[in-house]
């Protein structure tokens, strides 16, 4: 077949004298489409911006690293500095820059980010960044500008750099920032960057909540010190919410409630999510990522009055089988926290405690033949038989699990537990009674990152 | 028993307008069961599309206790005073859970 404008050009018909067709006649075809030497265009537009930004970035970025452990005398410090009165977040006062010790100076030189990262900042990549929230979700919009900036400043260009002069800028972020609309993996510099990231993130058998504080996250939880007692401190999208008498009493060293305790086992649950999202996405990590399903604390209360019928409906839609690890924080009389975690893939009903020895041995046997019971129902509910739940065993964890020595934190020792165990680890646990106090800190601010999550 | 009394006395937070019929329009009334940790029931009835923050209120009055300290669950799930029965599916009869919030630190 030969097409009519090849029968125009080729010199075999030139004799034809054959009446042209214009309506009929094309151009010939380019060697590139156009819709794809458009695209070209603008992803070397972008490219170009991109670079331009990054030169811009490395330009400003300034060798000295601040980073100040939160500490008691700051927070009286805060509190005399503004004695309940208003507080004013837009101008706030000068503070002393804090000198950098001389090892982290070194590391940073080094280009040592690796750490950085992975102590700095570790679960604020999955949190919702500042540019998405609402205007004043829960703190003042300008203590969140301030503190999520903060923290992705030190996300995107991953060496942890947070600029001594950070409060006074408006928007210190602003040029630093290389993220598109709706992408979260552009809070970094690059994607491999960003990959690189998550898979730390995904490798590391440290609590989360066990690292220091960045001036930003320190200032904030100072603030919150300084707060009413009955202020919203974050509130998660799913209703989870915190006030500043919780978050001040996880500072403070008292009893966790269940605000928080519920509020954190979310945010474990939201990031796993996240993690098999991305996985399922790449798949490229090194590990599969744990995922996790956690039930709230009152799971277990309802459970224990009402039975299988009372807490039926809670999460029916999803299926148990589905997921690594399920867990539940139980309480006992107001007065004790513990886990439960229903481990799917060894097949156990595993328990957690962190003052294991001086335990009530009939609350927690009733604990474990209630969950017991539960997965029988629901598995007879699902599948017709619990069949698949013959072989199933019953652990109390006692080694390897760290035991509280004091009388107040064994709802912290439960938030780790329940972070680590999201991670895919099993015991030995490596952390102490000496580190609880960092873990509370750690704790609070990630609490108050993920706000609006 | 405080319970079986409750249970029959049908508090609602729209009394004046229980003699409507149900229809199933956006604004139709539905009946929701508030359970107590003590296992009272008290039972409320309100428009689908109102927010809950009336029958938080008026079950925290009724109880005496304080607001801040209960934990107002349905399905599980935590409920905001905000939410409306319409959007969070409820249906006639449904059950909501107030618990009380938990606390502890110290081993028994």
């Amino acid at each position: 077949m030969v097409s009519a404008v090849a029968r125009d050009r080729h010199p075999k018909f030139w004799n034809l004298k054959l009446p042209r067709m214009p309506l009929t006649r094309r151009a010939p075809r380019p060697w590139l489409p156009r819709s794809l030497f458009f695209l070209a265009c603008v992803r070397f537009w972008r490219h170009l911006r991109r670079s331009g930004r990054r030169l811009l970035a490395l330009s400003s970025r300034r060798p000295n690293q601040v980073r100040a452990s939160f500490s008691l005398p700051k927070l009286s410090s805060a509190q005399q500095r503004q004695p309940g009165g208003t507080r004013s977040y837009g101008s706030p006062p000068l503070r002393p820059n804090v000198a950098a010790t001389k090892e982290e100076e070194d590391a940073s030189s080094r280009g040592d980010w690796c750490r950085e990262a992975g102590g700095g900042c570790v679960d604020s990549w999955f949190r919702i960044p500042s540019w998405r929230l609402p205007a004043d979700t829960c703190l003042e919009s300008a203590l969140a500008s301030r503190v999520s900036s903060g923290v992705e400043e030190k996300d995107e260009d991953g060496v942890g750099t947070t600029r001594s002069d950070g409060f006074q800028g408006a928007e210190p972020d602003q040029r630093h920032g290389y993220r598109a609309k709706g992408r979260k993996e552009k809070l970094f510099a690059s994607r491999a960057q960003w990959k690189v990231k998550k898979c730390e993130e995904l490798q590391k058998d440290r609590p989360s909540s066990l690292r220091s504080l960045s001036q930003f996250e320190a200032n904030a939880l100072a603030d919150i010190m300084a707060m009413d007692g009955d202020e919203e401190v974050m509130q998660l999208k799913c209703g989870d919410s915190v006030r500043a008498c919780d978050m001040k009493l996880l500072l403070s060293g008292g009893w966790l409630n269940s605000e928080v305790i519920n509020t954190y086992m979310t945010l474990i649950e939201i990031r796993s999510r996240t993690l098999w999202n991305i996985h399922k996405k790449e798949q490229k990590f090194g590990r599969v990522p744990t995922r996790v399903c956690v039930y709230n604390s009152f799971f277990c209360q309802k459970l224990l009055t009402s039975g299988y019928e009372g807490v039926r409906r809670w999460k029916n839609k999803i299926d148990w089988f589905e997921y690594d690890i399920i867990i539940i924080p139980v309480n006992y009389f107001q007065s004790h926290w513990a886990l439960v975690a229903v481990d799917m893939q060894r097949q156990a009903v595993e328990y957690y405690d962190s003052h294991v020895h001086s335990r009530a041995e009939n609350a927690y046997d009733s604990v474990l033949v209630s969950v017991n019971e539960f997965l029988k129902e629901s598995c007879i509910h699902k599948f017709g038989s619990h069949q698949r739940l013959c072989h199933w065993t019953q652990e109390i964890m006692e080694d390897g699990v760290p035991q509280q020595e004091d009388a107040s934190s064994c709802g912290v020792y439960i938030c780790v537990f329940a972070d680590l165990l999201a991670r895919g680890l099993e015991p030995p646990f490596s952390f102490s009674q000496k580190d609880i106090f960092q873990i509370r800190q750690g704790i609070a601010a990630e609490l108050l990152a993920a706000r609006g999550s | 028993m405080a319970g079986a009394q409750d249970s029959t006395n049908n508090t609602g937070v729209h009394n004046e307008e229980e003699k409507k019929p149900l229809d199933g329009g956006g604004g139709a009334h539905i009946n929701l069961k508030v359970k107590g940790q003590d296992g009272g029931e008290v039972f409320f009835r309100i428009k689908s599309t109102a927010t809950l923050k009336k029958l938080m209120h008026a079950y925290c009055d009724r109880q005496s206790v304080d607001p801040q300290s209960i934990a107002f669950l349905f399905d599980g799930r935590r409920l905001r005073a905000e939410q409306t029965p319409a959007e969070l599916d409820m249906e006639d009869g449904d059950e909501i859970d107030a618990m009380l919030h938990q606390t502890g630190g110290m081993a028994l």
